[in-house]
């Protein structure tokens, strides 16, 4: 190992005196300085702030892959180049060594310049946060404490069954003689054959059985079930004090920092000093809470005066995220929806009031976490109070509740980014064990365009094998291009996926299984398969030959 | 591949060949053709050639930097790739390729750490080999900055870091001033008085002859002429003699009685004085100036690891004695100037050493100092007393460690 790390610390020398990283590093700081200014989001500070952390994190990952591939590349080859293995290798130093030495001290300058652009980002995040006049609303502060700054588990609904209504529309066709003709039309039209045809229109028709199935139309409610809903978020407690008491009406008004204030729920329950109420109202740094009279009346709320200091107790929440799209675009007025959740165990239930529904973009609902059941079961209602039929996809609901800290969240997202620099810098050594600076460039870039577009070129090929090419040089060339995709497939992990910037944006946690196969698939299975074979490259190779 | 037996070589070749071929797998050019080699150990090897003679490829297979395309290759008994003979090994490149980036320590202190060298002997090797090489007092800057000569010094500095057994050498002065060529010789020398085996290619035919013990001259990558300088060079049909000038009537009368005697005088010249001497002299007269530089200095002594323990300690003795010697030298360092070869025989060290301290009493007493060789006395005396005694100190220090050597 005392090669190995004699390498990497070389390298990483050598890769800090190297104006490259010095260049990329001054111009990701300077991204950075100017990130928060130019970016406004969708105008709130919750808006802002995601998107800040969006694009600083999307710059930071692009320009640290961008320096990673030209440096990993660079090390070895540039050796070769320029001769240095002649000494390097008169040494004890076994080539598989060296290797794994240059890998690792490129990670290493990548994963320094990653703490370094991650650190900067968290720090200016926070600042955002802090910035009191950008959220004047408690709503926007509640977003950005509770949709931004935190880790939540999401969970979707069971996907709607429709295979019972695909076959009762299948036979409905049979028996009204119009499916023959339907099958020999998407034949001809697809020029595909007949049991392709099925295939194809049965597919059609689970989208527009799934699309049915998912739409409410005016006056009626759609109905969502999750399961495995385990609310454990921390109760959040803070100080108030008493500003006014309508003791008669129940209503008591306090004043509190903004933070406090941000994770209050309109119409959802809060402890005063142990007593229960519900919250009428809030603002920037205050608060309204209807008791019942009884409690207003007991002992500990009956001898509450004015500027008198109380404890305040949020127990944990849920937020139901959700998009609703309106089947007419013409409306004269805002959609307006209501939602109700109920928990039979307890018969507590908590109503969403009327209000106008966001269109077509996503919206996020606070609810109780009293709303789950024992079971950790939650059933949604929403109510269409509109006048035209409104789809919301099982794929576009899910329920979020908090599971961590955002900070903890950060740094798996960042070890995230840091398995990618690695693998990257594992397919860069693995270029230059074998090409030229220039060639080893070109292949990488290519490699890397077609990690990125992987899903989208794996479709257009299974498109094209399937539907549109049926013999012919050109079914050859899929076919080729097929293969050629399963194998780029097994070696190149799914980047866009892996460096992709939502778990953090959308405050979802990223879970540990996901971490560990990013862990295992991208580190332990390809970084070590590229590596093993820069290795065995190296090894044959003669390094005292200049190749291109 | 062939077996080589190493039995007591430190590199074999049996039909060594290596064929260069072009993208398509061609045959292109043939740089290596059955080339049979043997190095022994203690000996001084010359490889010798016109450029594309095959020189640095032999080198860069035995380094297992290339692969031999027929034939067979053994380095202590093993295959060159093998990491256990590269422990063994120092080698110097034709190019110093070295990292522009590092300055001379790290560069060092980096090659160091790849033979796993405890901290505290990898840091007293480096500073004693900048200081061998000169190049102490440029030590921090980058390798970048510096001329090809200083960087081939601190290239040989490099190959030296692990007390290499064995020393591959490819044109190892070129770009070396007359200095640090003299010194690089001297070197030679020193390791092959320790046992070391040295194999050096060059173009410089008169570093070869100075240091060789044997040669192989190859052209058109095949071997055309092997053996000992001695066997090679000596021209068993002529007779040279060399005396004090003679007049035209004593050269005429020398000519008349060989003729007398059936031969027939072929030249007669009178010897000149050495170009690199009368370098070595100036440049020695300029550090005694203290005249500034921002290159290198004249190198230093050979590093102690580099001369064995017995050398080590016996010059320990031997600077006591020095010292004792001149008290008006105390506080003034010894010049660095390369040491020519001392004409004196070998003797046991006991002898030496008493030889050193009568001569030094001799210098003392202004008596007659200890027989010094032509070639290194200055054609001016130092115009001082004091410069006239420092030439006698170095005089015994270099004898001291020329008797060293021969121990």
């Amino acid at each position: 190992m005392g090669g190995i790390w004699t390498v990497a610390r070389h390298t990483f020398t050598q890769c800090l005196r190297t104006k490259v990283a010095g260049l990329f590093a001054v111009l990701l700081a300077a991204a950075l300085a100017l990130l928060p200014s130019i970016m406004e989001g969708d105008g709130t500070l919750a808006g802002r702030i995601r998107t800040f952390l969006d694009y600083g994190l999307t710059v930071t990952t692009v320009l640290l892959a961008l320096v990673v591939v030209l440096l990993s590349i660079g090390v070895v080859s540039d050796d070769v180049r320029d001769r240095h293995v002649f000494v390097v290798f008169s040494k004890p130093l076994a080539r598989w060594k060296y290797v794994l030495g240059r890998w690792l001290g490129v990670t290493m300058l990548g994963g320094l310049l990653l703490a370094g652009a991650c650190g900067g980002i968290y720090l200016l995040a926070q600042y955002l946060r802090s910035r009191t006049d950008l959220a004047v609303r408690p709503e926007d502060r509640r977003a950005v404490e509770t949709e931004v700054f935190t880790a939540r588990k999401q969970l979707f609904p069971r996907p709607v069954d429709v295979d019972a209504e695909i076959a009762r529309r299948v036979e409905q066709k049979k028996a009204d003689g119009t499916w023959q003709p339907l099958v020999q039309n998407y034949a001809e039209q697809y020029k595909i054959n007949e049991f392709q045809a099925v295939e194809k229109i049965v597919s059609d028709l689970r989208k527009d059985a799934a699309a049915a199935a998912q739409s409410v139309a005016p006056g009626r409610s759609l109905v969502w079930r999750f399961a495995g809903v385990y609310p454990a978020g921390e109760t959040v407690r803070g100080r108030a004090t008493v500003r006014q008491i309508a003791r008669p009406a129940g209503l008591i008004a306090f004043e509190c920092p903004p933070a406090l204030t941000g994770r209050l729920i309109i119409f959802g329950p809060v402890w005063v000093d142990s007593v229960a109420g519900r919250v009428m109202g809030t603002w920037n740094d205050g608060f309204r809470v209807l008791f019942n009279l009884e409690d207003m009346n007991a002992q500990r709320l009956a001898t509450l005066k004015p500027d008198q200091a109380v404890d305040v107790a949020i127990r944990p929440t849920v937020q139901v995220s959700y998009k609703a799209t309106p089947a007419r675009r013409d409306l004269p007025e805002p959609l307006r929806g209501a939602w109700k959740v109920e928990n039979p165990d307890s018969g507590y239930v908590y109503d969403i009031p009327p209000y106008d529904v966001p269109d077509n973009q996503r919206a996020t609902l606070i609810v109780p976490a009293e709303a789950v059941d024992k079971t950790g079961g939650l059933r949604l209602r929403y109510f269409n109070l509109s006048p035209t039929s409104v789809t919301i996809l099982s794929e576009d609901v899910s329920v979020l509740y908090a599971v961590g800290g955002f900070g903890a969240n950060y740094v798996k997202t960042a070890l995230l980014r840091l398995m990618g620099l690695a693998f990257l810098a594992a397919l860069g050594v693995f270029a230059g064990c074998w090409l030229s600076f220039p060639v080893g460039c070109l292949m990488c870039v290519v490699l890397l365009w077609i990690t990125t577009t992987l899903r989208f070129l794996t479709e257009s090929i299974q498109m094209g094998l399937e539907f549109e090419v049926k013999e012919g040089a050109g079914r050859a060339v899929y076919q080729i291009g097929h293969a050629m995709l399963l194998v780029v497939k097994v070696l190149l992990p799914d980047l866009a996926a892996t460096l992709e910037t939502d778990f953090l944006v959308e405050g979802v946690a990223v879970p540990w299984g996901y971490l560990g196969e990013s862990f295992a698939m991208t580190l332990l299975l390809r970084a070590t398969l590229l590596l093993a074979l820069g290795c065995w490259i190296f090894h044959r190779r003669e390094l005292a030959r200049v190749q291109v | 591949m062939v077996e080589v037996s190493a039995n007591e070589s430190v590199v074999v070749t049996r039909g060594l060949t290596k064929v260069f071929k072009d993208f398509w797998l061609r045959p292109k050019v043939t740089a290596v053709r059955e080339l049979d080699l043997q190095v022994f150990p203690r000996e001084v090897f010359g490889l010798l050639g016109p450029n594309g003679s095959g020189k640095s490829t032999t080198l860069k297979m035995v380094l297992g930097l290339l692969f031999p395309t027929k034939g067979a290759i053994a380095v202590f008994g093993r295959r060159p790739t093998d990491v256990r003979t590269k422990a063994r090994i120092g080698f110097l490149p034709e190019e110093s390729n070295l990292y522009p980036f590092l300055d001379a320590r790290e560069t060092l202190d980096f090659y160091g750490r790849l033979y796993s060298q405890p901290r505290h002997e990898r840091l007293r090797r480096v500073d004693m080999l900048l200081e061998m090489v000169g190049l102490a007092s440029v030590a921090h800057r980058r390798i970048g900055e510096y001329s090809k000569g200083m960087q081939r010094r601190i290239g040989l500095a490099q190959a030296l870091i692990n007390d290499p057994d064995l020393l591959i050498v490819d044109e190892p002065t070129s770009g070396m001033d007359p200095i640090g060529t003299r010194q690089f010789k001297d070197l030679i020398r020193t390791l092959a008085a320790r046992g070391k085996t040295v194999i050096l290619s060059s173009h410089l035919l008169g570093d070869v002859e100075d240091v060789c013990d044997r040669v192989c001259i190859l052209y058109g990558g095949r071997q055309q002429a092997l053996g000992g300088i001695d066997d090679l060079l000596s021209r068993e049909s002529f007779t040279q003699i060399t005396t004090d000038r003679l007049d035209d009537a004593m050269l005429a009368k020398v000519g008349h009685v060989l003729q007398s005697g059936g031969h027939e005088v072929l030249e007669v010249s009178t010897p000149r004085a050495k170009l690199e001497d009368l370098f070595l002299r100036i440049v020695h007269e300029a550090q005694q100036r203290r005249v500034t530089t921002g290159g290198a200095v004249a190198g230093g002594e050979v590093a102690e690891f580099l001369r064995g323990p017995e050398e080590a300690a016996g010059r320990e003795v031997i600077e006591g004695l020095v010292a004792a010697a001149g008290q008006d030298q105390a506080g003034e360092a010894a010049p660095a100037e390369p040491a020519p070869e001392p004409t004196v025989e070998p003797q046991p060290a006991a002898e030496v050493v008493g030889d050193l301290v009568r001569a030094a009493r001799d210098a003392d007493s202004g008596g007659e100092g200890p027989p010094a060789p032509a070639a290194d006395t200055p054609p001016e005396a130092p115009a001082n007393a004091r410069d006239a005694d420092r030439s006698v100190i170095d005089d015994l220090v270099r004898r001291a460690s020329a008797g060293g050597e021969d121990q």
